[in-house]
């Protein structure tokens, strides 16, 4: 059976995890690490940066690497949380043709769907290196609160980086079944989600043959670990600027390693009271001659420094109940997701709130990813009876005289679906309405977002409140969203479909997926080509030791000196190509060279 | 500034040519021409087509090799020992004057091929390294060299010469000095890139393949008592021992000739080593 990974596609990490024996297991990446860092950079050489490394120098060449993709993907460029975004990034957003997003490094622009695909690729490939074989599927995981468009570009995201998506679920539906919750009947979960850039609290109600509603989803798309770190960076710097009088911040290459370092820090203080930060020649203070910067950090300054942002979060979540019209006393089970809940001060906090011991046991920054896993493997397995059913994300409706706006599927429906609701005209004498088709959560139209309009004509001329239209909201399982309005009277009809959009035409992601693909093929041969490039070195340095040996031993045969001439030419041969770059000369040797060595070895073992 | 003839392209690549004589201030006793060509006979005859063995390509260096430091030297038994023979001094015909140029040649020419530090008089990180060469190595000390004549001629004639001489770093230097008083002089420009070139060319052939896992080979606590700036820090703040040289070029975000300049620097100062 083919296997389903599944990818938590965080803000600033992503996992990778597959089921493996019945247990999902998360997959590490080559340097052994189980997330990676959503950031993708651009160097000054062209060459292209996934993960780590691009984190390793994101302050160094912050122009050209992009973090936090996920808070731009699949969204207008108009919208406040996009001018947010280019306020906070040094990477350049433009807008797209289309009024979407892009992204502009060294030159080239990249649709937000590309720069998340290039995640995705790199997780993808985490895991065919692991399993050793391709992988195709995928189930990936969005917050609660994103919208058709988000999805559909969360969607363009994994096919441009050659990944059919079979679902995408719910970031607090994944933890909830990574934490086994899908046995269980009747519940509600509140899952509290603080990453590395976005805070999330979500009240799920889990109820029998998995259908996992999320009845409350609130946040701070701009509040997580980055805001930690940067509050140890200022006490650090601030520090600095007393004891030597040097602002640290006016130093990229001192402010990249203070980043790192207060990360760091700020980890190693969940499991100690203290620890040391220690970054030798940190700034110069003359010619050759730099500055060392050495503190002690305590569990207790950081606490202090951060307890605004604990405080933050906690009283989103207290908005987020009353919101709800939720009792704290109605929430069974309190689930921590994100790295950042490994802080004991956070646990302590949510505990308080709760009036509960959150659940524990499983890695607050791998749980998204299993239970991503788990469901992708569900939905292969046509025997399991725990099937995730599809719910609208939002509220879809209809704007309607005075800005209002009139939900008709409201959020969490169970797709398919179709409602309809009755309206009649708002002015006398008129002729003509116009359907806004809206979705989201708010009573003001202004405040949802546009989805899709058209209008009806032909309409009787009568008084205001007289002719009566009948709108229609329909969602296929695909999730695909027709809405409908007719003309009670008359039959006429006029309709729409409305697709979600990433903002990317066919076209487009079209050309994307195949220059992914192209891309991927070229890495895949590179690859081969540095392995064969390494065995041949291998050899020839094992050939060349052996030789002087070798040589003396057959000196004296005519054959033996025929033997070393031959020798001396493949090697020869073989390290031309090395030296050339020419893979395929490069293979064409590695054959002889193997004979070769096998030889040498031989003639040496036999007479020593 | 009278117009003057185009930086001479190298005809054969002059890192190459200068490994021998650049390298022996630093690393090995600096010979003796004439003696060094009668060592060369006693060193067991090199098979024909071994000799450029390292070149540019990324020759990974056998335990013996380490200590060269540059996979210069041809591996096997027959080069072990301390003397580190470069192969092309018997085959390279310009060798022998080109020893004798770099003899005459400035502390600054050699200094500047550890690294970025080239002051003769400051008590710099270089001097870490000739303590230890020194109680090795006798010929290698301070007065060996003589210090930097103070620049007083017309720069564009220095930086001809130095360029003739092999000196690539200091003519670099000069001629970033010169585009700094006048950023569109071309024949600067000219240089100074073929500078850049070769020397990257240069440095790239001693680091040797870029896919060698640096470590740092000095515990935390002594690393603060060298004497590094903080661009050595920066550097020296990725090597983890699991990062690759290519990787680290890649996220320093410096100019690859300074990155692979202080590599060197830290490598030769032993504060790293290459696995
Ligand atoms: N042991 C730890 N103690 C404290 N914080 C930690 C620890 N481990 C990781 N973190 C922090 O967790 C954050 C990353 O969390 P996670 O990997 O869950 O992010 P994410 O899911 O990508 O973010 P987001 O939810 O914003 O999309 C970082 O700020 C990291 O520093
Ligand atoms: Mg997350």
């Amino acid at each position: 059976m083919e296997r389903v990974i599944g990818i938590d596609l965080g803000t600033t990490n992503s996992c990778v995890a597959v089921l493996e024996n019945g247990a999902p297991a998360v997959i590490p990446n080559r340097g052994g690490y189980k997330t990676t860092p959503s950031m993708v950079a651009i160097t000054e050489a062209g060459k292209k940066l996934v993960g780590h490394i691009a984190k390793r120098q994101a302050i160094t060449n912050a122009e050209n690497t992009v973090f936090a993709a996920k808070r731009l993907i699949g969204r207008k460029f108009s919208s406040p949380q996009v001018k947010n975004a280019i306020a906070t990034s040094a990477y350049r957003i433009v807008e797209g043709p289309h009024g979407d997003v892009r992204i502009s490094l060294r030159n080239k622009t990249y649709g937000v769907a590309e720069i998340s695909a290039m995640i995705l690729q790199e997780m993808k490939v985490i895991a065919e290196d692991y399993l050793g074989a391709p992988v195709s599927k995928a189930v990936i995981t969005v917050p609660a609160y994103f919208n058709d468009n988000q999805r559909q570009a969360t969607k363009d995201a994994g096919a441009i980086a050659g990944l059919d998506v079979i679902r995408i679920i719910n970031e607090p539906t994944a933890a909830a079944l990574a934490y086994g919750f899908g046995k269980d009947l009747e519940r509600t979960v509140a899952v509290y989600d603080l990453g590395g850039g976005t805070f999330d609290i979500s009240v799920l109600e889990i109820g029998a043959h998995g259908v996992f509603r999320v009845i409350a989803t609130a946040g701070d798309t701009f509040l997580g670990g980055e805001d930690f770190d940067a509050r140890v960076i200022d006490w650090l710097v601030e520090g600095f600027q007393q004891e030597h009088n040097i602002d640290l911040r006016q130093d990229r290459m001192a402010l990249q390693r203070l980043k790192d370092a207060a990360e760091k820090a700020k980890c190693e203080l969940s499991a100690t009271r203290e620890t040391e930060i220690n970054l030798p020649f940190i700034i110069s203070s003359g010619r050759n001659e730099a500055l060392h910067l050495q503190r002690v950090i305590s569990r207790e300054v950081l606490d202090s420094l951060c307890s605004d942002l604990v405080e933050r979060t906690v009283d989103i979540c207290r908005q987020t109940l009353q919101d709800a019209q939720l009792g704290k006393e109605e929430i069974e089970d309190v689930v921590l997701v994100g790295g950042m809940t490994r802080m004991p001060r956070i646990i302590e906090q949510v505990a308080e709130f709760f009036g509960r011991e959150p659940c524990k046991g499983v890695h607050p920054d791998e749980v998204v990813a299993l239970g991503a896993a788990i469901q992708g493997a569900a939905l292969m397995d046509q025997k399991t009876e725990m099937v995730l059913l599809d719910v609208t994300p939002h509220t879809l409706g209809i704007m309607t005289f005075g800005s209002n706006f009139r939900g008709l599927i409201p959020q969490n429906t169970t797709v398919p679906t179709s409602r309809s609701e009755i309206f009649t005209t708002s002015r006398d004498n008129q002729t003509a309405v116009k359907i806004l088709v809206m979705q989201g959560e708010h009573d003001k139209a202004e405040e949802n977002e546009l989805l899709g309009e058209f209008v009806l004509t032909g309409l009787r001329k009568a008084a205001k409140g007289q002719v009566e239209i009948e709108v229609t909201f329909e969602i296929n399982a695909d999730g695909i969203v027709s809405v409908s309005a007719k003309d009670m009277e008359t039959g006429q009809k006029q309709a729409i479909q409305v697709t979600a959009s990433s903002g990317l035409t066919k076209d487009e992601l079209h050309n994307m997926i195949e220059a992914a693909q192209g891309e991927m093929l070229e890495r895949r041969a590179s690859e081969e080509d540095e392995a064969s490039k390494q065995e041949a070195q291998r050899l020839i340095a094992e050939i060349e030791r052996l030789f002087p040996q070798v040589e003396q031993i057959v000196a004296s045969s005519d054959f033996g000196r025929d033997a070393t001439e031959k020798a001396r030419g493949i090697l020869q041969r073989a390290r031309d190509a090395v030296a050339r770059g020419d893979a395929a000369g490069i293979k064409e040797h590695l054959e002889a060279l193997g004979r070769t060595a096998r030889m040498f070895r031989g003639v040496v073992q036999k007479t020593s | 500034m009278p117009t003057q003839d185009p930086p001479p392209l190298p005809r054969t690549n002059p890192a190459l040519k200068q490994h021998d004589t650049l390298d022996l201030g630093l690393k090995t006793p600096r010979p003796d021409p004439k003696a060094e060509k009668n060592r060369v006979p006693r060193a067991p005859a090199v098979p024909s087509g071994w000799e450029q063995l390292d070149e540019i390509e990324a020759h990974k260096p056998t335990e013996e090799m380490r200590d060269t430091s540059l996979g210069l030297g041809v591996p096997g038994p027959s080069f072990g020992g301390d003397t580190q023979l470069d192969p092309s001094f018997e085959l390279e015909p310009e060798a022998p004057t080109r020893r004798i140029e770099v003899g005459k040649s400035t502390r600054d020419d050699l200094l500047s091929l550890a690294g970025p530090h080239s002051d003769p008089d400051s008590n710099d990180a270089l001097d870490l390294v000739s303590r230890v060469d020194m109680a090795l190595d006798p010929s290698i000390s301070g007065s060996l060299v003589p210090p930097v004549p103070p620049r007083q001629r017309d720069p564009m004639s220095e930086l001809r010469e130095r360029y003739a001489l092999g000196d690539f770093s200091g003519a670099l230097t000069i001629a970033e000095g010169m585009l700094e008083d006048d950023p569109d002089n071309g024949d600067a420009q000219r240089y100074a890139e073929s500078c850049r070139d070769v020397l990257r060319q240069m440095y790239a052939a001693r680091l040797g393949a870029l896919s060698q896992v640096p470590t740092v080979t000095i515990p935390g606590e002594q690393l603060r008592w060298l004497t590094l700036d903080h661009r050595s820090g920066f550097l020296l703040s990725h090597v983890d021992g699991v990062s690759t040289l290519e990787e680290i070029l890649d996220v320093s975000g410096m100019n690859p000739l300074d990155a692979m300049r202080i590599i060197w620097d830290l490598l030769q100062q032993k504060v790293i080593a290459l696995r």
